[in-house]
């Protein structure tokens, strides 16, 4: 990425003299920039809920339709439309419900779930007396086709209903745009599960929220009583924390969550740029050059075109 | 005299070391453009590999050190479109929204700015999606890339009056699109 400009403005420059779609598009295009890889979206469109199979015959039917139409081949196409339109009927056939199976228990966590035709297999085992072998596979038939089992793990309801809540919260964030609601929630989610088996998510969400409403002191506050730096804690939240207590004058607890950061296997390459520049900075006021030195060597040789590489090779 | 068999073993190390030595110059930045040109939904490491097999089956053939970036800049480009094209393609035979906005997953409740990078990455590209290939690219070197106007030129091959052009009337129809998406995602 080069720093050099000519030409027009870029957008994400020129925002001030536009409206808020240019703002907003600004604030998009700059996070863009910021970031080497894009994030994917291919997994979560494959989590999303499968589309009516009538929809895609239809689809995939117009496409050969207008292919074979094409290459003059306009009986073939009627053929084929016939034999997928069978296909997809025979296809979304009702699984015919298990009858002898007992239900599952009530605290079983372990759910097991069936996708395609569910062929009953003729000698398949009596259903067992232990509970524990109710949500185990059953054999598949020598040659019958392969099955795919989705194994999930249904949460216990007290869970369920807290990441709802946050579930919310996050959508008053990115939905609404609307953080004031979002903090609500977030004190109804304090108020109801004050002992809540995700409040430290809720707490970081929280801390997240404040500064989206500019409130660094009150979200730092909130970071300080998280135990961000045990196992499992999230760097890019710890980065977070390191910037708001390196603008606090926190050099070296700064320093020390910079540090953490860096050592985490899971930091993004956007936040280990954001926590190398944290640490020169914070050791350069700490007085620590040959420290800062380091680091600014260790940035400009890591992103050579980072969003501070200018600010580091300024004389 | 030489084997043929050691010939060959030379020439494929030779061809190892100048594909290695391609991938060790040139293969950060060809994964970021992969990442840029193909959007959120294209996996730049499946393009950034597809561009190296092309590297490995044309060795003999690629220009000199001056023109390859400008020639990698082509193939990725190429595949990216190519792979672009067929995820939207499998996207609307599955039914699923063809501008794919309704895709930000939330991933875990303490991941809002990955939401946010999310949300950014939906939004631009979605707009950027509808614009022709010479306007959308050129629009990702500029604003997202951060290149200048005389390296897009260098890059793409093509004269710098033409690069300005597309930047001018690809930004007008990309803030139209852009504008016109936000609008539909608020009445929702």
């Amino acid at each position: 990425m080069s720093t050099r400009q000519t030409g027009p403005t870029r957008l994400c420059d020129s925002a001030e003299a536009g409206d808020a779609a240019d703002v907003r598009l600004a604030r998009q295009l700059t996070l863009l920039a910021g970031d080497d890889r894009m994030p994917l979206l291919t997994p979560a469109a494959e989590r999303a809920p499968r589309p009516p199979r009538m929809l895609m015959s239809v689809r995939l039917a117009a496409l050969l339709s207008v292919l074979l139409t094409v290459g003059g081949g306009a009986s073939a196409t009627v053929v084929l439309l016939v034999r997928h339109w069978q296909r997809s009927a025979a296809a979304t056939t009702p699984d015919p419900k298990p009858t002898e199976a007992p239900p599952p228990p009530p605290h079983a966590h372990r759910v097991l779930r069936r996708s395609g035709p569910a062929t009953k297999p003729a000698e398949a085992p009596a259903p067992a007396a232990d509970p524990a072998a109710a949500v185990e596979p059953a054999p598949a038939p020598r040659h019958a086709p392969a099955r795919k089992v989705a194994l999930t793990i249904a949460p216990p309801p007290e869970i369920a209903q807290e990441a709802e809540l946050l579930r919310e919260v996050l959508l008053a964030v990115r939905d609404g745009h609307d953080p004031h609601r979002a903090l609500a929630l977030l004190d109804a989610h304090a108020a109801r599960f004050p002992l809540g088996a995700l409040a430290a998510e809720a707490a970081a969400l929280r801390a997240q929220v404040l500064l989206r409403l500019g409130n660094r002191d009150a979200a730092l506050a909130v970071l300080d009583g998280l135990p961000l730096t045990n196992a499992g804690g999230s760097p890019q939240l710890v980065v977070t924390r390191g910037e708001l207590r390196s603008l606090a004058g926190r050099c070296a607890e700064a320093v020390a969550d910079f540090g953490w950061a860096l050592d985490a296997s899971r930091l993004a390459a956007a936040d280990r740029g954001r926590a190398l520049y944290g640490r020169a900075s914070c050791r350069a006021r700490a007085g620590d050059v040959a420290g800062a030195q380091q680091d600014r060597e260790l940035y400009l040789r890591e992103f050579p075109d980072g969003p501070a590489a200018a600010r580091l090779t300024r004389p | 005299m030489v084997r043929p068999s050691t010939v060959s073993v030379e020439a494929a190390e030779v061809e190892a070391r100048d594909a290695g030595q391609i991938f060790r110059q040139h293969g950060a930045r060809i994964r970021r453009w992969a990442s840029r040109l193909g959007g959120p939904l294209v996996d730049c490491d499946d393009v950034v590999q597809e561009v190296f097999a092309v590297v490995h089956r044309r060795i003999a053939e690629l220009p000199p050190a001056a023109a390859l970036p400008s020639w990698l800049y082509k193939v990725t480009q190429n595949i990216a479109t190519s792979r672009r094209r067929r995820e939207r393609l499998r996207r609307w035979l599955g039914g699923l929204s063809g501008d794919y906005t309704d895709a930000i997953a939330a991933t875990g409740p303490s991941a809002l700015d990955n939401i946010e990078r999310r949300e950014a990455a939906v939004e631009v590209y979605a707009a950027l999606d509808r614009l022709d290939d010479k306007y959308r690219s050129t629009i990702i070197l500029f604003e997202i890339e951060g290149m200048s106007g005389e390296e897009i030129a260098t890059l793409t091959d093509t004269p710098l009056a033409t690069v300005w052009i597309r930047l001018h009337r690809g930004r007008e129809q990309f803030r139209r699109s852009y504008r016109k998406a936000l609008q539909k995602r608020g009445e929702r």
